[in-house]
């Protein structure tokens, strides 16, 4: 039990390590888009309000290079002193906004990107105080528990929504992007659209969650043998 | 369930309280409340002989099948 109950707290101390990390990249990330967008916006023109006038930002997109020849030599090899290829694979998108009206679809998803964070946001709320609910329960000893398999249910389902949601707004956004969007020498990779640790992590709750239902209606057998 | 336990007859029949069962067969009398409701899953052999010794009975004067009634003919 003692040894449950600080794998738990581990557990825990992660989640919050990890939200915490997501919070804090997403923010710098915002941040440094803006500061690299003025600074591309100031020195690319004249028309010093480029930055100012709009840049549409795309998502970070995976991409992986179509023709090897479009490509230098780019880097140096600073132990060997040969010269390298870099070729980037996750790029971020800004591009200066066209006076055009925007379609339907990309109204679409500048809107719906709202929605998909608040909803994933909700879910991992949810998850996070499904989870708090299960330490508390856990640390009363009352492991063998219907209620904790609920929640554990929960917990996995969550985080299966969760996966499968992102990964195909994702999924869905790549290729809205790739509609709008060509690069020269690269095309846009799905290769990492989807996401399988939650759904893999998912999955693993569930499985855990049978086998704790099954301890529990053990349990409930032992308790009514007399 | 459809094994049924007619502990209270046989206790009844002996003149015991459940109290004084219990201590006899060493066993809480939350446990020996359980028995007698039917709400036990199952019995050891160990229990249901120190139950037939006390009360001075066999198994099958505590313990009764009956047959439940199929979803169907209802």
């Amino acid at each position: 039990m003692k040894k449950l109950r600080v794998l738990l707290s581990l557990l825990l101390v992660g989640f919050f390590v990890a939200a915490f990390q997501f919070l804090m990249m997403s923010s710098s990330d915002a941040s440094s888009v803006v500061t690299r967008a003025s600074q591309m916006g100031n020195a690319q023109s004249n028309d010093t309000n480029l930055a100012t006038k709009g840049l549409k930002q795309y998502m970070f997109i995976d991409i992986k290079e179509s023709n090897l020849s479009h490509f230098q030599l780019n880097g140096v090899n600073t132990l060997t002193g040969d010269s390298i290829y870099l070729v980037p694979t996750n790029v971020h998108v800004i591009a200066p906004v066209n006076n055009h009206e925007l379609s339907f679809v990309e109204k679409f998803f500048d809107k719906g990107d709202v929605i998909v964070n608040c909803v994933l946001m909700g879910l991992y709320v949810a998850i996070l105080v499904l989870f708090i609910l299960l330490i508390v329960s856990f640390f009363r000893t009352k492991v063998f528990n219907l209620n904790n398999v609920k929640h554990i249910k929960t917990v996995g389902v969550l985080m299966l929504v969760a996966g499968v949601l992102n990964g195909l707004w994702i999924a869905m956004k790549l290729y809205v992007t790739s509609l709008s969007i060509q690069l020269e020498g690269y095309e846009v990779s799905y290769s990492h659209a989807f996401e399988w640790g939650p759904i893999v992590s998912g999955l693993v709750v569930l499985v855990m969650c049978e086998v704790l239902r099954l301890a529990t209606s053990m349990k409930e057998e032992q308790d009514l043998t007399i | 369930m459809p094994i049924v336990v007619k502990l209270d007859t046989m206790m009844a029949k002996r003149r015991m309280s459940l109290n004084e069962l219990s201590e006899r067969v060493d066993i809480t009398p939350a446990n020996l409340s359980i028995l007698k409701t039917g709400k036990a899953r199952a019995v050891r052999f160990s229990t249901l002989e120190a139950i037939c010794k006390v009360l001075r009975c066999q198994p099958g004067e505590i313990l009764e099948y009956v047959d439940e009634p199929s979803e169907s003919k209802e």
